[in-house]
C-alpha cells in the first residue's frame, strides 16, 4: 500500500546522485529538463499505480490491467533520468572519489531493481513471483541498491560541510567496495533462489535453495564490517579528522560558498543567484561579499542586509508548528479514513464482534471535553498577545496545561480499561490506536507545554511570547483530533 | 438525429475554421507565420481527437459499456480540450462570420444588458476558480447515478453531457496553457497547484467508482450480456481503472511541461539580471549600509525596481 513513498524517499537520493555525478564528472547535468521532467513524471504516476500490492489480494481483479499499465509506464521518467545521468558522465573528467563511487554504484544497483521490478509490475509474472524471493530481493536492489547508496553517496559528499571535516577518503572506498561486493553476493542469489521458487517469509530454508541462501549469506559478512568501517570512519574523522575546505570538492552550489561547517546564520544576508549550478570552467566559485569584476564570472550578488530578527523568527516558529500540524493531519486523515473505509466494507455485522465493547461514552467525551477546555484556557492566557509578565498569562497557561494532563491521564486509563482480548481484529485495534494517537500528540503537547511554562516561570519569556502561541495551535489541533475521533468511536461503531 | 448531431458539429466546426482561415489568408498574402500553423495543428487534432470519440466504434460501445464511456469522456476532457485551448481557433471562428455581421454581434454581445448575465458567467468561467469549480462539479455530477442514467436513455441528453465535457474541459485547460483571453494566465505556481488539484478530483472519483461494490448505473446493470461477456461490476471497475490510470496522465504531462515552462521564464529573468549586473557600475552588489533601503543589481532601491513577470 505504501507506494508513493517509496518513491518519497527515493526522489531525494536521485536528487543527491544528479548534483554528486556533476560535481565528480565536471560537467553540466546533461538534459537538466529531462531530469525535472523525469521527476515530475515518477511523482505523479507513484501517487496512483499503489494497486499494483493489491494484484493478488483478491481486491479488484479487473483494475490489473489499467494499473499494470501505468506502473510500467514508471521506467519512462525513470529512465530519462538514467539517460541525463549517463550523458553526463560521457566525456567527464572524471574523479572516483568516494561520492562518486556511490553515485555510479546507484546507477547498477537500481538499474538491476527497476528492470527486475517490470517482471512484478506485470500481472501475469507477478503471479509467480510475487511470493518468493525474487520480490525481496527486487526491493533490496530499489531501496538499499538505490535509496542507502543514494543517501551513502549525500554523506561522503556534504559530511565536511556539515561538520568541517574531511571523511577519511581511503576509508571510505573500503566501505564502499565491501558494501558493493557484499550486497550485490547477497541478493543477486536470492534472485535466482525466487527463480527456483523458494517463499519468501519463512525461516525455514529448503535444501534445493541452499547453495543459493548460504552464498548469500556469506557475502552479508562483507556488509557487516563495511557497516563497522564506515561508523569507525564518521568517529574518527569528527573527532580527528583533517579539517575540510570551505569548497572540498569543487562544487558551484550556493553551500559551497559559505566556510565548512556552516555557520549559524548561513548566509547573513539574502542572496540572488545569478549563473547556472553547473558553469564548470568559468573560473573558481566566488566567496560572498567580494566586489563584482565586470566581465568575470558572477555566481551571487548581495541584495540586502538585515540579520532575521525577532519578528521573522516568530514567523517563522509559525510556520514551522503549521507545517507539523499539516503533515499529522495528513497522517491523521489517513487513520481515520481507513476505519472508515472498513466499517463501510462490513455491511454484515462483522466489523465490530459482539465479544468488543465500544469504548465508554463518558470517558471518551471527558477526554475530548479535556482537550478543548485545555486549549480554550490555554489561548485565553495568551488573549490579545498579552506580555509574559501579565498575570493572566501564568493563570491561563498553567491552568491549561494542567487540564491537558488531566485529558492525557483519562486518555492512559481508557487505554487500560480497553483490554480487548487477543487476537485483536481490525476494529479493536482501531480503538487502541485511537486512544493512543490522541494520548501520544497530549504528550508532545504537555512536553512542549512545560518548556514553554518553565521559561515562564524562570522569568525568560519576555520577548518570546509567540511560543505560547505555537503550542497553542498544537493544542488546537489535538483538541480537534480528538473531537473527531470521538465522533467517528460514536457514531461509527 | 441525435445520433448525428456530435459529427455534424464537429465538421461544421472544421468547416467554419476553413472559412476563417481562408479570410485571413485573403488580407494577408505570404505564407504564414509558424505558431499560427502549429494552433492550426493542434486545432485539427483536437476536433480529430473529439471525432474518434464521438463516432464508431467508441460511440457505439458507450450504451453497452461502462469503459467505453469513460474512454469517450476522457478522450473529449483530457486530449481534446487542451488540444483546442492550445490552439486558441477564437479568432479565426470569429472571421468566419461575414463583416457585416460581426460589428453588430460583437456590439450585441460586450454591450448590451441583456446579454450581462452571460458576460458574468463567461468571465467567472475565464478565471482559474471558476474554471476549477466548472470542471470539478462537471465531472462529478455526470458520474452520479441519476445524471449518468439520463444520457444513457436519453440520445440528447448524451450529447448534452459530451458537449459539457468538452465545454468545461476548454475552459479548464485554457487556464493551464495560459491562452485564456480574458484574464493575464495565472502564476506557473498557481497553475500547478491548478493542475495537480484538478487531477487529485479526478483520481478520487476514479478510486470511489473502482472500489463501489455493486454496479452503480441502471442502464449498464439492466443488460442481459456485455461485449467482452464480462459482468457489470467487472465493466465498472476497469472503466474506473481507465479514468485511474490514463486518466491521470495528460494532468501529469501538463505538470511536467508547467515546470519545463516555469524553468524557462526563471533562467530568462537569470539572464537578464545577470547582464545588468555585469555592465553595471561599479558599486553595483555591494551590501546596502544599514538602516538604507536595500539596493539591488540596478543600482535602485527595490521597492522602486519594476516588478517582474510572473514566474
Amino acid at each position: 500500500m505504501g507506494h508513493p513513498e517509496v518513491y518519497v524517499i527515493l526522489l531525494p537520493a536521485v536528487g543527491a546522485i544528479c548534483e554528486v555525478i556533476t560535481v565528480f564528472a565536471r560537467k553540466p547535468l546533461w538534459g537538466y529538463r529531462l531530469v525535472v521532467g523525469g521527476m515530475i513524471g515518477i511523482f505523479v504516476l507513484s501517487v496512483t499505480v499503489w494497486m499494483h500490492h493489491l494484484y493478488w489480494s483478491g481486491a479488484n481483479t479487473p483494475l490489473d490491467t489499467p494499473i499494470m499499465l501505468d506502473t510500467e509506464l514508471i521506467s519512462i521518467p525513470t529512465g530519462l533520468i538514467f539517460f541525463a545521468l549517463v550523458g553526463t558522465l560521457w566525456r567527464g573528467r572524471i574523479r572516483f572519489d568516494a561520492p562518486m563511487l556511490f553515485a555510479i554504484a546507484f546507477g547498477v544497483n537500481f538499474l538491476i531493481g527497476g528492470v527486475t521490478g517490470l517482471y512484478l509490475a506485470d500481472v501475469p509474472t507477478d503471479s509467480e513471483f510475487h511470493g518468493d524471493m525474487f520480490t525481496v530481493a527486487h526491493f533490496h536492489f530499489t531501496l538499499v541498491g538505490g535509496v542507502v547508496f543514494g543517501f551513502l553517496a549525500a554523506l561522503y559528499y556534504w559530511f565536511p560541510k556539515m561538520t568541517g571535516r574531511q571523511l577519511d577518503p581511503r576509508l571510505g572506498k573500503l566501505h564502499f567496495w565491501l558494501f558493493e561486493i557484499g550486497f550485490l553476493g547477497v541478493f543477486i542469489p536470492l534472485f535466482y533462489a525466487g527463480l527456483q521458487g523458494e517463499p519468501r517469509w519463512q525461516a525455514y530454508v529448503d535444501p534445493q535453495f541452499g547453495t543459493a541462501n548460504l552464498i548469500s549469506s556469506l557475502f552479508a559478512i562483507p556488509i557487516i564490517a563495511s557497516v563497522a568501517v564506515l561508523g569507525y570512519n564518521i568517529l574518527i574523522s569528527w573527532r580527528s579528522g583533517v579539517p575540510a575546505e570551505a569548497n572540498q570538492w569543487g562544487g558551484r552550489t550556493l553551500e559551497w560558498m559559505l566556510p565548512s561547517p556552516v555557520p549559524l546564520v548561513n548566509f547573513d544576508r539574502p542572496v540572488v543567484v545569478l549563473a547556472g549550478p553547473y558553469d564548470y570552467g568559468m573560473g573558481g566559485p566566488r566567496l560572498m561579499g567580494q566586489p563584482v569584476v565586470a566581465g568575470a564570472a558572477v555566481d551571487t550578488a548581495v541584495v540586502a542586509s538585515p540579520h532575521p530578527d525577532e519578528g521573522s523568527r516568530a514567523d517563522r516558529a509559525r510556520y514551522g508548528v503549521l507545517l507539523l500540524v499539516l503533515s499529522w493531519t495528513m497522517f491523521g486523515l489517513a487513520v481515520y479514513s481507513a476505519y472508515i473505509y472498513l466499517h463501510a466494507l462490513n455491511t454484515a455485522g462483522q466489523f465490530r464482534p459482539s465479544s468488543e465493547p465500544v469504548p465508554s461514552t463518558v470517558g471518551t467525551v471527558l477526554i475530548t471535553v479535556a482537550s478543548l477546555v485545555g486549549a480554550a484556557v490555554w489561548t485565553w492566557g495568551h488573549l490579545g498577545k498579552r506580555s509574559a509578565d501579565d498575570p493572566r498569562v501564568r493563570v491561563g497557561v498553567t491552568l491549561g496545561w494542567l487540564i491537558t494532563l488531566a485529558g492525557l491521564a483519562g486518555s492512559l486509563v481508557m487505554f487500560a480499561t480497553l483490554n480487548y482480548p487477543a487476537p485483536v481484529n481490525a476494529y479493536a485495534s482501531s480503538m487502541e490506536l485511537f486512544v493512543f494517537f490522541h494520548a501520544w500528540h497530549l504528550i508532545i503537547a504537555l512536553i512542549i507545554g512545560a518548556l514553554v511554562l518553565g521559561r515562564l516561570y524562570r522569568g525568560r519569556l519576555a520577548g518570546r511570547e509567540y511560543t505560547i502561541e505555537c503550542v497553542g495551535y498544537w493544542l488546537w489541533y489535538t483538541a480537534v483530533l480528538a473531537v473527531v475521533m470521538m465522533v467517528l468511536t460514536l457514531a461509527l461503531s | 438525429m441525435a445520433d448525428d448531431l456530435p459529427v455534424a458539429l464537429i465538421v461544421a466546426a472544421f468547416a467554419w475554421y476553413l472559412l476563417g482561415e481562408r479570410r485571413a489568408a485573403a488580407r494577408h498574402r505570404g505564407p504564414r507565420a509558424r505558431p499560427a500553423r502549429q494552433r492550426a495543428l493542434a486545432f485539427y487534432a483536437g476536433l480529430l481527437t473529439a471525432l474518434i470519440a464521438l463516432s464508431p466504434p467508441v460511440d457505439a460501445l458507450t450504451g453497452k459499456l461502462f469503459w467505453a464511456q469513460m474512454i469517450q469522456r476522457l478522450l473529449l476532457l483530457t486530449a481534446a480540450a487542451p488540444l483546442i485551448a492550445l490552439a486558441r481557433p477564437w479568432i479565426v471562428l470569429w472571421r468566419a462570420f461575414p463583416p457585416w455581421l460581426r460589428r453588430p454581434v460583437a456590439r450585441a454581445v460586450t454591450r448590451s444588458p441583456s446579454c450581462a448575465p452571460i458576460r458574468g458567467l463567461f468571465r467567472a468561467l475565464a478565471r482559474p476558480p471558476g474554471a476549477w469549480l466548472a470542471f470539478s462539479i462537471n465531472l462529478v455530477l455526470w458520474h452520479v447515478p441519476g445524471p449518468n442514467d439520463l444520457t444513457l436513455r436519453n440520445g440528447y441528453m448524451h450529447v448534452l453531457a459530451d458537449s459539457a465535457f468538452l465545454l468545461f474541459g476548454i475552459f479548464f485547460w485554457n487556464q493551464v496553457t495560459g491562452s485564456s483571453r480574458a484574464t493575464s494566465p495565472p502564476a506557473y505556481s498557481r497553475r500547478i497547484g491548478y493542475v495537480a488539484s484538478a487531477m487529485l478530483t479526478n483520481l478520487g472519483l476514479a478510486i470511489f467508482l473502482a472500489f463501489a461494490q455493486h454496479p452503480l448505473y441502471a442502464p449498464y446493470a439492466e443488460l442481459a450480456s456485455r461485449p467482452g461477456g464480462i459482468t457489470a461490476l467487472a465493466d465498472q471497475q476497469i472503466g474506473a481503472g481507465v479514468m485511474w490510470a490514463a486518466g491521470d496522465l495528460p494532468f501529469a504531462i501538463a505538470l511536467a511541461l508547467l515546470v519545463q515552462h516555469w524553468l524557462t521564464a526563471h533562467e530568462a529573468t537569470a539572464s537578464r539580471l545577470l547582464g545588468e549586473l555585469v555592465a553595471g557600475s561599479p558599486d553595483r552588489g555591494r551590501p546596502a549600509p544599514a538602516g538604507q533601503p536595500p539596493v539591488d543589481g540596478s543600482g535602485r532601491p527595490a521597492a522602486a525596481r519594476p516588478v517582474p513577470p510572473a514566474i
